[in-house]
Protein backbone atom coordinates (compact mmCIF):
# COMPACT_ATOMS: atom_id res chain seq x y z
CA UNK A 1 0.00 0.00 0.00
CA UNK A 2 1.29 3.52 -0.58
CA UNK A 3 2.19 6.22 1.52
CA UNK A 4 -0.68 8.47 0.60
CA UNK A 5 -2.85 5.46 0.71
CA UNK A 6 -2.20 4.56 4.36
CA UNK A 7 -2.19 8.46 5.28
CA UNK A 8 -6.05 8.42 3.88
CA UNK A 9 -6.98 5.15 5.55
CA UNK A 10 -9.23 7.05 8.09
CA UNK A 11 -10.37 9.38 5.61
CA UNK A 12 -13.41 7.42 4.60
CA UNK A 13 -14.12 7.43 8.32
CA UNK A 14 -16.71 9.90 8.26
CA UNK A 15 -17.89 11.37 11.52
CA UNK A 16 -15.64 8.61 13.06
CA UNK A 17 -12.09 9.63 11.98
CA UNK A 18 -11.38 11.48 15.09
CA UNK A 19 -12.72 8.64 17.35
CA UNK A 20 -10.43 6.19 15.29
CA UNK A 21 -7.53 8.76 15.28
CA UNK A 22 -7.47 8.73 19.41
CA UNK A 23 -8.38 5.48 19.64
CA UNK A 24 -5.14 4.70 17.76
CA UNK A 25 -3.09 7.10 19.53
CA UNK A 26 -4.33 5.31 22.51
CA UNK A 27 -3.52 1.81 21.61
CA UNK A 28 0.51 2.80 20.53
CA UNK A 29 1.22 2.38 23.88
CA UNK A 30 -0.15 -1.23 24.33
CA UNK A 31 -3.61 -2.81 24.15
CA UNK A 32 -6.46 -1.76 26.10
CA UNK A 33 -10.24 -2.40 26.15
CA UNK A 34 -12.85 0.01 25.73
CA UNK A 35 -12.72 1.22 29.29
CA UNK A 36 -8.97 1.99 29.25
CA UNK A 37 -9.59 3.20 26.01
CA UNK A 38 -12.23 5.92 27.05
CA UNK A 39 -10.29 6.95 30.03
CA UNK A 40 -7.33 7.39 28.00
CA UNK A 41 -8.32 9.64 25.44
CA UNK A 42 -9.94 11.59 27.93
CA UNK A 43 -6.67 11.95 29.73
CA UNK A 44 -4.65 12.79 26.47
CA UNK A 45 -7.89 15.10 24.33
CA UNK A 46 -9.98 16.00 27.17
CA UNK A 47 -13.46 14.37 25.26
CA UNK A 48 -14.59 11.57 26.52
CA UNK A 49 -16.73 9.45 23.44
CA UNK A 50 -19.88 7.50 24.36
CA UNK A 51 -19.82 3.82 23.97
CA UNK A 52 -21.95 4.07 20.42
CA UNK A 53 -19.33 6.21 18.79
CA UNK A 54 -16.39 4.62 20.48
CA UNK A 55 -17.53 1.09 18.78
CA UNK A 56 -18.49 2.09 15.84
CA UNK A 57 -14.61 3.40 15.47
CA UNK A 58 -13.48 0.62 16.64
CA UNK A 59 -15.78 -1.48 14.07
CA UNK A 60 -14.52 0.46 11.40
CA UNK A 61 -10.71 0.11 12.38
CA UNK A 62 -11.20 -3.78 12.95
CA UNK A 63 -12.41 -4.29 9.68
CA UNK A 64 -9.47 -2.28 7.84
CA UNK A 65 -7.20 -4.58 9.85
CA UNK A 66 -5.46 -1.35 11.63
CA UNK A 67 -6.43 -2.72 15.46
CA UNK A 68 -7.36 -6.10 16.22
CA UNK A 69 -9.37 -7.79 18.82
CA UNK A 70 -7.11 -9.81 21.81
CA UNK A 71 -8.66 -12.73 23.50
CA UNK A 72 -10.93 -11.57 26.43
CA UNK A 73 -9.68 -11.67 29.86
CA UNK A 74 -13.22 -11.18 31.43
CA UNK A 75 -16.26 -9.83 29.71
CA UNK A 76 -13.92 -6.91 28.12
CA UNK A 77 -11.87 -7.65 24.91
CA UNK A 78 -8.26 -5.75 24.84
CA UNK A 79 -7.71 -4.22 21.78
CA UNK A 80 -4.33 -3.68 19.74
CA UNK A 81 -2.68 -1.91 16.97
CA UNK A 82 -1.82 -4.07 13.98
CA UNK A 83 1.39 -3.40 11.95
CA UNK A 84 -1.23 -1.41 9.35
CA UNK A 85 -2.52 0.63 12.36
CA UNK A 86 0.90 1.95 13.16
CA UNK A 87 1.72 2.82 10.00
CA UNK A 88 -1.17 4.66 9.28
CA UNK A 89 -1.16 6.41 12.44
CA UNK A 90 2.61 7.57 11.64
CA UNK A 91 1.22 8.72 8.15
CA UNK A 92 -1.57 10.93 9.76
CA UNK A 93 0.56 12.41 12.88
CA UNK A 94 3.28 13.35 10.09
CA UNK A 95 0.59 15.33 7.74
CA UNK A 96 -1.00 16.91 10.76
CA UNK A 97 2.40 18.09 12.10
CA UNK A 98 3.45 19.34 8.36
CA UNK A 99 0.32 21.41 8.58
CA UNK A 100 0.73 22.82 12.24
CA UNK A 101 3.94 23.75 11.18
CA UNK A 102 2.75 25.60 8.11
CA UNK A 103 -0.07 27.00 10.22
CA UNK A 104 2.16 28.30 13.00
CA UNK A 105 4.77 29.74 10.27
CA UNK A 106 1.82 31.53 9.02
CA UNK A 107 0.99 33.14 12.24
CA UNK A 108 3.81 34.13 13.20
CA UNK A 109 5.03 35.71 10.01
CA UNK A 110 3.61 39.30 9.85
CA UNK B 1 -33.02 -1.36 31.72
CA UNK B 2 -32.70 1.54 29.23
CA UNK B 3 -29.25 0.55 28.14
CA UNK B 4 -30.13 -3.61 27.73
CA UNK B 5 -33.36 -1.94 25.35
CA UNK B 6 -30.94 0.43 23.60
CA UNK B 7 -28.28 -2.47 23.12
CA UNK B 8 -31.43 -4.25 21.41
CA UNK B 9 -32.01 -2.37 18.52
CA UNK B 10 -28.10 -2.61 17.66
CA UNK B 11 -27.65 -5.73 15.17
CA UNK B 12 -27.28 -8.79 16.19
CA UNK B 13 -23.64 -9.98 14.68
CA UNK B 14 -22.94 -6.36 16.51
CA UNK B 15 -24.54 -7.57 19.98
CA UNK B 16 -22.64 -10.45 19.34
CA UNK B 17 -19.66 -9.18 18.78
CA UNK B 18 -19.52 -6.02 21.35
CA UNK B 19 -22.27 -6.77 23.08
CA UNK B 20 -20.90 -7.63 26.31
CA UNK B 21 -17.80 -4.94 26.68
CA UNK B 22 -20.67 -2.43 25.91
CA UNK B 23 -22.80 -3.91 28.93
CA UNK B 24 -19.38 -3.54 30.84
CA UNK B 25 -18.35 -0.32 30.31
CA UNK B 26 -21.29 1.25 30.74
CA UNK B 27 -22.61 -0.45 33.56
CA UNK B 28 -21.19 1.76 36.20
CA UNK B 29 -22.48 5.08 34.36
CA UNK B 30 -24.91 6.98 35.05
CA UNK B 31 -27.46 6.58 32.67
CA UNK B 32 -27.52 10.23 31.16
CA UNK B 33 -29.33 11.61 27.45
CA UNK B 34 -25.69 11.86 26.78
CA UNK B 35 -25.65 8.57 26.90
CA UNK B 36 -28.72 6.77 25.03
CA UNK B 37 -28.54 9.87 22.11
CA UNK B 38 -25.09 7.96 21.72
CA UNK B 39 -26.39 4.39 21.83
CA UNK B 40 -29.17 5.70 19.91
CA UNK B 41 -26.63 7.25 17.03
CA UNK B 42 -24.69 4.16 17.63
CA UNK B 43 -27.50 1.68 16.62
CA UNK B 44 -28.64 3.56 13.65
CA UNK B 45 -25.39 3.68 12.19
CA UNK B 46 -24.26 -0.08 12.78
CA UNK B 47 -27.99 -0.56 10.96
CA UNK B 48 -27.65 1.70 8.32
CA UNK B 49 -23.22 0.62 8.04
CA UNK B 50 -22.87 -3.00 8.67
CA UNK B 51 -18.76 -3.17 8.87
CA UNK B 52 -18.04 -6.85 7.95
CA UNK B 53 -16.47 -7.26 10.87
CA UNK B 54 -19.77 -7.76 12.96
CA UNK B 55 -21.73 -8.43 9.55
CA UNK B 56 -22.96 -11.94 10.33
CA UNK B 57 -23.47 -15.13 7.24
CA UNK B 58 -25.92 -17.02 8.22
CA UNK B 59 -25.73 -20.41 7.00
CA UNK B 60 -28.44 -21.83 5.16
CA UNK B 61 -31.72 -22.19 6.32
CA UNK B 62 -31.09 -20.24 9.68
CA UNK B 63 -31.59 -16.96 7.02
CA UNK B 64 -34.62 -14.46 8.45
CA UNK B 65 -35.50 -11.61 6.90
CA UNK B 66 -35.82 -9.21 9.82
CA UNK B 67 -34.89 -5.20 9.30
CA UNK B 68 -31.21 -6.35 10.59
CA UNK B 69 -30.83 -8.84 7.70
CA UNK B 70 -32.32 -6.93 4.91
CA UNK B 71 -30.43 -4.19 5.48
CA UNK B 72 -27.23 -5.73 5.66
CA UNK B 73 -27.90 -7.60 2.41
CA UNK B 74 -29.06 -3.74 1.01
CA UNK B 75 -26.09 -2.11 1.99
CA UNK B 76 -22.43 -2.52 -0.45
CA UNK B 77 -19.47 -3.99 1.28
CA UNK B 78 -16.28 -2.45 1.26
CA UNK B 79 -17.42 0.39 -1.20
CA UNK B 80 -14.36 2.74 -0.86
CA UNK B 81 -14.45 6.61 -2.10
CA UNK B 82 -13.33 5.97 -5.27
CA UNK B 83 -16.03 3.14 -5.77
CA UNK B 84 -18.78 5.62 -4.99
CA UNK B 85 -16.82 8.12 -7.17
CA UNK B 86 -17.03 6.25 -10.23
CA UNK B 87 -20.54 4.79 -9.60
CA UNK B 88 -21.90 8.50 -9.77
CA UNK B 89 -19.67 8.77 -12.87
CA UNK B 90 -21.23 6.35 -14.42
CA UNK B 91 -24.79 7.58 -13.31
CA UNK B 92 -24.44 10.42 -15.23
CA UNK B 93 -22.75 9.08 -18.11
CA UNK B 94 -25.71 6.15 -18.41
CA UNK B 95 -28.40 8.85 -18.14
CA UNK B 96 -26.49 11.11 -20.92
CA UNK B 97 -26.26 8.42 -23.05
CA UNK B 98 -29.85 6.59 -22.60
CA UNK B 99 -30.99 10.68 -23.09
CA UNK B 100 -29.22 10.43 -26.25
CA UNK B 101 -30.90 7.18 -27.21
CA UNK B 102 -34.28 8.25 -26.27
CA UNK B 103 -33.63 12.16 -28.66
CA UNK B 104 -32.79 9.86 -31.45
CA UNK B 105 -35.32 7.34 -31.11
CA UNK B 106 -37.97 10.11 -30.99
CA UNK B 107 -36.52 11.81 -34.16
CA UNK B 108 -36.70 8.57 -35.72
CA UNK B 109 -40.22 6.94 -34.87
CA UNK B 110 -41.55 10.05 -34.07
CA UNK B 111 -44.75 10.52 -31.50
CA UNK B 112 -44.73 7.16 -29.69
CA UNK B 113 -46.42 6.00 -26.68
CA UNK B 114 -44.43 2.93 -26.39
CA UNK B 115 -41.30 5.18 -26.70
CA UNK B 116 -42.24 7.48 -23.85
CA UNK B 117 -42.74 4.40 -21.67
CA UNK B 118 -39.43 3.57 -22.50
CA UNK B 119 -38.10 6.67 -21.02
CA UNK B 120 -39.67 6.34 -18.50
CA UNK B 121 -37.48 2.95 -17.90
CA UNK B 122 -34.24 4.72 -18.73
CA UNK B 123 -33.38 6.44 -15.19
CA UNK B 124 -33.46 3.18 -13.41
CA UNK B 125 -31.77 1.30 -15.77
CA UNK B 126 -29.00 3.90 -15.67
CA UNK B 127 -29.09 3.52 -11.64
CA UNK B 128 -28.78 -0.28 -11.85
CA UNK B 129 -25.90 0.19 -14.46
CA UNK B 130 -24.00 2.48 -11.64
CA UNK B 131 -24.23 -0.31 -8.67
CA UNK B 132 -21.69 -2.12 -11.35
CA UNK B 133 -18.70 -0.78 -8.48
CA UNK B 134 -21.09 -0.54 -5.31
CA UNK B 135 -24.05 -2.88 -4.71
CA UNK B 136 -22.69 -5.65 -7.29
CA UNK B 137 -18.81 -5.12 -6.40
CA UNK B 138 -18.87 -8.38 -4.76
CA UNK B 139 -20.17 -10.41 -7.70
CA UNK B 140 -18.22 -11.44 -10.56
CA UNK B 141 -17.92 -9.65 -13.94
CA UNK B 142 -20.69 -12.46 -15.49
CA UNK B 143 -23.08 -12.25 -12.84
CA UNK B 144 -23.03 -8.60 -12.95
CA UNK B 145 -23.45 -8.94 -16.62
CA UNK B 146 -26.74 -11.02 -15.89
CA UNK B 147 -27.91 -9.15 -12.59
CA UNK B 148 -27.88 -5.66 -15.11
CA UNK B 149 -29.36 -6.98 -17.90
CA UNK B 150 -32.20 -9.77 -16.33
CA UNK B 151 -33.14 -6.48 -14.22
CA UNK B 152 -33.36 -3.70 -17.09
CA UNK B 153 -35.00 -6.45 -18.93
CA UNK B 154 -37.59 -6.90 -16.80
CA UNK B 155 -37.53 -3.09 -16.27
CA UNK B 156 -38.44 -2.22 -20.00
CA UNK B 157 -40.76 -5.06 -19.54
CA UNK B 158 -43.00 -3.93 -17.08
CA UNK B 159 -43.12 0.36 -18.92
CA UNK B 160 -43.86 -1.89 -22.37
CA UNK B 161 -46.93 -3.78 -19.97
CA UNK B 162 -47.94 -0.67 -18.76
CA UNK B 163 -47.90 1.24 -22.06
CA UNK B 164 -49.62 -1.78 -23.55
CA UNK B 165 -52.62 -1.33 -20.89
CA UNK B 166 -52.80 2.13 -20.89
CA UNK B 167 -53.24 2.83 -24.84
CA UNK B 168 -55.56 -0.56 -24.45
CA UNK B 169 -58.07 0.86 -21.61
Amino acid sequence: MKKRDIDQELDDFGRFAEPALLILVSLADGPKHGYAMTEDIAAVADVRFGPGTLYGAIARLETRGLIERLEADDRRNPYRLTALGEKALRARLASMQAVMRIGQRRLASP
Amino acid sequence: MIVRWLLGLYPRGWRDRYGAEVSALVANEPVTIRLILDLFAGAVDARLHPQPVFRRTPSAGQESFTMSTIFAHCTPVDVTRADAWRSAGLMIALSVVVAGVYIWLKRTLGENAFLDALAAAFFPIAALGSSWDTYLKPYSFAAKVSIVSATAFVVLLISLLASFLSEAI
